[in-house]
């Protein structure tokens, strides 16, 4: 009986299979992280959408690491032992550099084209490659953004575009907190580096000269973002909450957190993390004097030139990325807007049960202004080293002349040269 | 008589041949699979290389920059922490639960108390450190709420160790208890008659019978323990942070991950290889310890 079952199921796998190449489909992967569910529900929607694509191919989303580390280091393993790529690859901005700067990317460009006028000029920028060619694709693109409680500001009688400088956001959160008992941002220690980031990334600064050398400890611009956070980790004004850790999390379920200078990406979490606050929520754009850039620019798609099936997998991601029908369907699992001009006045994205009408103008006023920091192929290991002396600095533990000198040190000595 | 010696002059090739086929599965893979791959690392660790494209060869560069690098000894001091102060509650609590659990006292209840204590090692490794992280929150967890008090654990680097510390020994006490237990159970209940006829007490019976007898099972645990201990990851950094641990509490390992994921394969091999000597060091250490004691 066993042996028949056995038999039955093998010729039914054999059967399947001999089915699908006898329609001539391609089994495709996508590669991402943490989980499957959100991209199989877009993958579904593409396929029902666009039957030529479905056609042509089987989707299967699979998981590639924790992170978008993880995933560009599974992707070097596929490199270098020369095992067969994914189609898709979702990875952040910041691993771009590593990836493009090698020539390993597929060139995009063709199958953008249709839709090329319509992207935002400023995204559209960072998908471009240094010879011209279109090497990523937005996944999602990650302005800097304000969050904010419209119940609990209006409460305190503070008002999001009045907040222009740092000094005033010190301000507002203490105006805030004596008012409602609640806190406008935290800053509790250990940092993120994306909170440096977010700061950085809106000047045009890099931590290492032309050449790759790194030029850190008297950079002025690092200087004043470290002590801009200092500032605001002693000043009493935000919370002593580490982002995410699970006090983080409740702080915005039961209304500790009233807002949050972060990036656009944030959303999801509080459609997730505070569900019964819909309705309360709006968007503003970041104080005045610290107005654009992004904590990591965007998470992107990449298609590598040896995967087994680059060009379609172009195809399928540009109508993913751009297809202004299709992105309707996207936006209502995953609530990310599309960063294409004609989005900007497209009302499906200005309706939001949880948001205010605010979120889609804020979006795209903000996206003009979208810049990433000049990521280095050796910035995981940057940052791993910044991070770690910005909140010894933070906690008083150092100077502030010693965390810079100190960083700078430990790169040299464990990097060298960014683009050796 | 002839014919039977030459037979046996032709058999003998064969019967030599014979253990080494034998064995040969286990031979091909340990080359390809151990050997191979160890030789590999070696090499990789004198490059510099990102996984993909070409090696450049550095020498001992990586080892000079790893050797010369603070963290590097900083996430060492924190490994031989975790090492020493999991160790220590770990083997004492297991090895009195395991006296306990042997006891003739709790005999009936054997069944109940060893998968109990064992428990924790089951539980998922990644969920049980989500749980202890809850536990630690400064607002939310249960150690706070009990207290009153609004204590960092998790963001304060003085205190961050102690949530991974109590974790490690959660985890592993039932590990080693059962081998404390299966060692207790080799232990001849006629010499434990013998020392009580001469007039042992239990604790004498415990000092001088029990824990000498024991001696070779303390040697296993320690070995292992430390092997284990050194190879700390997913504790630490699951617990004190989101991806990586700050490096002020990283453990050892994050040296090679935090590499591996900067595309540095070169300096990921040379940490590896400075934490076998290290390890490697540690269990002569311990293994010499325990031949002068015996």
């Amino acid at each position: 009986m066993k042996k028949l079952l056995v038999l039955v199921l093998t010729l039914g796998l054999l059967a399947m299979s001999f089915g699908a190449m006898a329609e001539g489909k391609v089994a495709m992967e996508m590669a991402v992280w943490n989980s499957v569910e959100t991209y199989e529900q877009i993958n579904d929607a593409l396929l029902a959408q666009f039957p030529e694509i479905a056609e042509q191919a089987d989707i299967e989303v699979v998981i590639e690491g924790d992170g978008d580390t993880g995933v560009a280091q599974k992707m070097r393993l596929l490199l270098g032992s020369g095992e067969e790529l994914p189609d898709m690859v979702r990875v952040n901005y910041a691993q771009f550099a590593e990836f493009e700067s090698a020539g390993l990317l597929y060139d995009l460009s063709e199958a953008v084209e249709p839709y090329k006028d319509d992207i935002i000029p400023a995204v559209l920028d960072m998908m471009t490659g240094e010879d011209g060619g279109i090497y990523c694709l937005p996944q999602e693109a990650k302005p800097k953004v304000w969050y904010y409680r419209t119940d609990v500001f209006e409460q305190a009688g503070v008002d999001p575009a009045e907040v222009k400088t740092a000094e005033d956001f010190i301000e507002a959160g203490k105006k805030v907190h004596e008012a409602t008992g609640t806190w406008i941002e935290n800053y509790g220690t250990p940092l993120n580096a994306y909170d440096l980031m977010m700061i950085l990334s809106g000047k045009d600064f890099s931590f290492t000269d032309e050449n790759g050398d790194f030029d850190f400890a008297d950079n002025e611009i690092i200087r004043e973002a470290f002590e801009r956070l200092k500032s605001y980790h002693d000043s009493g004004a935000f919370a002593d909450i580490e982002e995410w850790s699970a006090d983080w999390q409740a702080a915005f379920t039961d209304g500790t957190l009233s807002s949050q200078l972060i990036a656009s990406w944030m959303k999801m979490h509080l459609l997730t993390w505070a569900p019964d606050q819909a309705g309360l929520w709006g968007c503003a754009q970041w104080p005045e004097e610290m107005r654009g850039g992004s904590d990591a620019g965007m998470g992107i798609w990449i298609v590598f030139k040896d995967a087994p099936h680059a060009a379609l997998a172009a195809d399928i991601l540009a109508k993913y990325s751009f297809d202004p029908e299709f992105r309707h369907t996207v936006y209502s699992i995953n609530a990310v807007i599309p960063p294409l001009e004609s989005a900007k006045t497209d009302e499906f994205y200005a309706t939001s049960d949880y948001f205010d009408a605010s979120l889609r103008d804020v979006y795209f006023e903000a996206l003009e202004d979208l810049r990433a920091y000049p990521y280095e192929p050796t910035f995981s290991a940057e940052q791993t080293i910044i991070r770690d002396y910005l909140n010894e600095y933070l906690n008083g533990n150092i100077t502030l002349d010693e965390a810079l000198g100190n960083a700078q040190a430990d790169m040299i000595n464990q990097i060298g040269n960014a683009y050796d | 008589m002839a014919k039977a010696s030459r037979t046996g002059a032709v058999n003998r090739p064969r019967r030599q041949i014979a253990p080494y086929l034998f064995i040969l599965p286990f031979l091909i893979s340990f080359l390809a699979f151990f050997l191979m791959p160890v030789i590999y690392s070696i090499v990789i660790s004198l490059m510099k290389y990102k996984g993909y494209g070409t090696m450049k060869y550095v020498g001992v560069d990586n080892y000079r920059r790893l050797l010369t690098y603070g963290a590097m000894w900083n996430s060492l001091l924190n490994t031989l922490e975790y090492f020493v102060l999991g160790m220590i509650p770990v083997m004492i609590f297991a090895f009195l639960l395991a006296v306990v659990v042997r006891s003739n006292a709790m005999a009936r209840w054997q069944r109940v108390y060893k998968p109990l204590i064992f428990l924790p090692q089951v539980c998922a490794v990644v969920a049980s450190a989500l749980v202890f992280k809850v536990i630690f929150g400064t607002n939310v967890g249960a150690i706070n709420q009990v207290l009153g008090t609004s204590i960092n654990f998790l963001g304060d680097s003085k205190l961050m160790k102690l949530p991974v510390i109590c974790m490690l020994i959660w985890r592993n006490t039932g590990w080693y208890f059962i081998i404390f237990l299966s060692g207790l159970t080799t232990i001849s209940d006629d010499l434990i008659e013998a020392a009580k006829i001469d007039g042992a007490s239990s604790a004498q019976t415990m000092f001088y019978v029990t824990i000498p007898v024991m001696k070779p099972i303390f040697m296993l645990t320690f070995i292992t323990y430390a092997i284990g201990a050194f190879k700390l990851y997913t504790e630490p950094n699951l617990i004190l942070a989101k991806e990586e641990a700050p490096l002020a509490v990283a453990p050892f390992v994050n040296m090679i991950t935090t590499n591996i994921n900067s595309g540095a394969l070169g300096m990921a091999c040379a940490a590896g290889w400075i934490l076998v000597v290290i390890i490697m060091l540690l269990t002569l250490a311990q293994m010499r310890m325990f031949k002068e004691g015996q």
